[in-house]
């Protein structure tokens, strides 16, 4: 009967009830989403690390991975060293770098040359995978801007001059797949193709120097390093740092923390405003049961006086908190995520951001956690305005209820 | 002459208290407290029994202590000196839990304000108390009992209205069925009849003097004349005192029960 006596009360102005269980709502929602947006972009970037399924990233001493436009020589020996290495199980180097597509009006797009058996920078949509020198595989970005197919044949040049009008290290090659690139944004104009073709074309800056060589030759931006198993990768790491001064060595650890300090900012405003959100959730619930309990303070004090006993009206008062924190958390549920959906959607379109990067990760247990959270502090919440009820002067509130 | 009051059940134990027994016994009681830094004494040293099958009116001019004292009867408020037994327990003495078990058990309240709870029917009004004792046990047997209690007051076809439903008189009347659910040794009344019309106030001492006839111990915090003059005793206090304590009719006697039909309680 008090459980009832609770429910009652908070249907009793439907519409204020309404109005606190929806601020609770937006309170639970907002906490959810700084909780998703907490570990949203680290958990989103794990993921594209560990996709690629590789444990050291070699790039050019100080540089991250395409960070930079900085490469490293010697790439073919460099390759065969590592290869070499017992504690070394797969090697995958890849250049990165500026082309031209189509004529007459080139298209630039960003090129990865890779080794295709042991590649893990684009996921194959549509056609086939690289099987020869000339072939290539394009995003759906770069197809619809040059107006290609898959089968079609297209010139690709490492160079342009704009006042010349005059493309340099052109190759025609044959367009076999349409892939996704992971690391890349949807939007930008993306072609993988061999690594020794990039490394055959001319780059734009070198063009009209005095030599034609190619300068891309044998340079690598990036070399990804799988270890065997039970190889200590920090160790592995180490060595392969000191044994070549021009590289860095970067691990999947160490990439994370290096995103970790990157998103400092970013958790700790989540995490103030998840706090924040706890306190509105708190202070809405505490306001609503307080104005609840002073209306009906006579009422209270003559269930007191009839012999109900404290505890039950503690209780009573609680189970009011109770109740518009779990409703209001469970109408945050929903309210969350749609929300956490739209503000991806927003946030996603940032220029540079990988396609499939999430800045919200849903993760159940600790949506869970949060909302438990805000409902313990609803019923926390019901203390105040329960004591008080508890502890109300029978005699005194029953006079002045009256003299009112 | 074996007779019952309406105690039966007081608290699950109490003692059945033959009639004409004392069922109240409050001895030199003193209740003091202050109101923006002045001292009031609302009670000066009250001594005043109360016996099985009593109605007794406390009559007395505005602010001169009837309702502090009625307060400090139902155990509502604590006695700054003195002491109150009900049905041999001194509730001055009581901690707050074992005063709350009492009034629920033991003392019967009713309001001039009736207070009923608003979101619930006139019967789960009536059980309320009930259901706080779980006393009986059973929703259904409670309900019956509130069903029982209804029709003893004349409202057995209003069990599913609410309050705001119902009039004044009729709130009265689910008050002191509520009042009734646990069989109290004792019924307090503060100005029954203070917020209803002259007609209904008269329906109200009615059954105020059938509770009485059936056995039931009143005591009742009144300005109204004719509740006064209806019932068997009347104190007057002034001033905080008792000035003057007047039976004015004799005490009914109700043999073994058999005329008694206030529903028991189920203890």
């Amino acid at each position: 009967m008090m459980l009832r006596l609770a429910l009652h009360s908070l249907t009793r102005r439907r519409s204020r009830t309404a109005l606190t269980v929806a601020g609770v709502a937006v309170a639970a929602a907002m906490l959810l989403d700084m909780v998703m947006l907490g570990s949203g972009m680290r958990e989103s970037f794990r993921g594209f690390v560990e996709q690629q399924g590789f444990d050291l990233r070699l790039t050019p001493r100080g540089t991250m991975p395409f960070d930079t436009e900085a490469t490293v020589g010697g790439g073919a020996a460099l390759v065969a060293r590592l290869r070499a290495d017992p504690q070394i199980a797969e090697v995958a180097p890849v250049l990165g770098g500026r082309v031209f597509v189509s004529e007459p009006d080139p298209v630039a797009a960003f090129s990865i040359g890779l080794e295709p058996a042991v590649q893990a920078d684009y996921v194959l949509e549509d056609g086939r995978d690289i099987a020869a020198g000339d072939e290539m595989v394009a995003n759906a970005a770069l197809l619809a801007a040059v107006g290609a197919e898959i089968g079609d044949t297209v010139r690709v040049a490492g160079g342009y001059d704009p006042q010349m009008r005059r493309v340099t290290g052109a190759r025609q090659l044959a367009l076999v797949g349409r892939g996704r690139f992971v690391m890349l944004a949807a939007d930008e104009r993306a072609v993988a193709m061999p690594l020794a073709t990039l490394q055959s074309m001319v780059e734009p800056a070198r063009a009209g120097a005095a030599t034609s060589e190619p300068v891309r030759a044998d340079r690598l931006s990036v070399i990804l390093i799988r270890a065997r198993d039970g190889v200590d990768i920090e160790a592995l790491r180490t060595r392969l740092e000191r044994e070549d001064p021009r590289l860095s060595a970067l691990s999947t650890a160490a990439a994370l923390e290096f995103m970790d300090e990157r998103l400092g900012y970013f958790r700790q405003l989540a995490f103030i405003l998840a706090s924040v959100s706890l306190l509105v959730g708190f202070l809405l619930v505490t306001t609503l049961v307080t104005v609840s309990v002073n209306e009906r303070i006579g009422e209270i004090a003559v269930m007191r006086a009839i012999g109900v006993a404290r505890g039950r009206i503690v209780a009573q008062v609680m189970a009011e908190g109770l109740a518009l924190s779990a409703v209001g958390a469970t109408l945050g549920l929903g309210l969350g995520l749609l929300t956490a959906r739209w503000l991806n959607g927003i946030l996603a379109a940032f220029p540079g951001l990988p396609d499939a990067f999430d800045f919200f990760l849903f993760e159940p247990s600790s949506a869970v956690r949060s909302l438990a959270m805000l409902v313990a502090c609803g019923v926390l919440a019901g203390i105040w305005p329960a004591w008080r009820a508890a502890t109300l002067p029978i005699a005194r509130t029953l006079r002045e209820e009256a003299v009112a | 002459m074996s007779v019952r009051s309406s105690r039966d059940g007081v608290a699950g134990h109490a003692p059945s208290i033959p009639l004409g027994a004392p069922v109240l016994r409050a001895q030199d009681v003193r209740r003091d407290y202050t109101v923006g830094g002045e001292p009031v004494h609302a009670v000066r040293g009250v001594s005043l029994d109360v016996h099985a099958g009593e109605w007794v009116a406390i009559v007395g001019p505005s602010g001169c202590g009837k309702s502090t004292l009625l307060n400090l009867l139902g155990a509502i408020d604590r006695p700054t000196s003195g002491s109150i037994t009900i049905a041999g327990r001194d509730v001055a003495r009581m901690d707050d839990a074992e005063a709350t078990r009492f009034r629920l058990t033991g003392i019967g309240f009713v309001f001039q304000r009736f207070y009923l709870m608003p979101t619930l029917s006139a019967a789960e009004n009536v059980e309320l108390p009930m259901a706080e004792a779980r006393r009986p046990r059973t929703r259904d047997e409670r309900a019956a009992r509130a069903l029982e209690l209804l029709r003893y007051v004349g409202l057995e076809a209003r069990g599913d209205h609410r309050p705001f439903q119902l009039s004044g008189g009729e709130q009265q009347r689910v008050a002191i069925a509520r009042a009734l659910a646990n069989g109290p040794a004792l019924l307090l009344a503060d100005e029954p009849t203070g917020e209803l019309d002259a007609r209904t106030g008269t329906e109200m001492i009615a059954l105020f003097d059938r509770l009485n006839q059936d056995g039931t111990t009143i005591v009742v915090v009144t300005h109204d004349e004719e509740m006064a003059r209806a019932a068997r005793r009347v104190v007057h206090m002034r001033d905080g005192a008792i000035v003057d304590d007047v039976v004015v009719r004799p005490m009914a006697l109700v043999p073994g029960g058999a005329a008694a039909d206030v529903p028991r309680s189920a203890s």
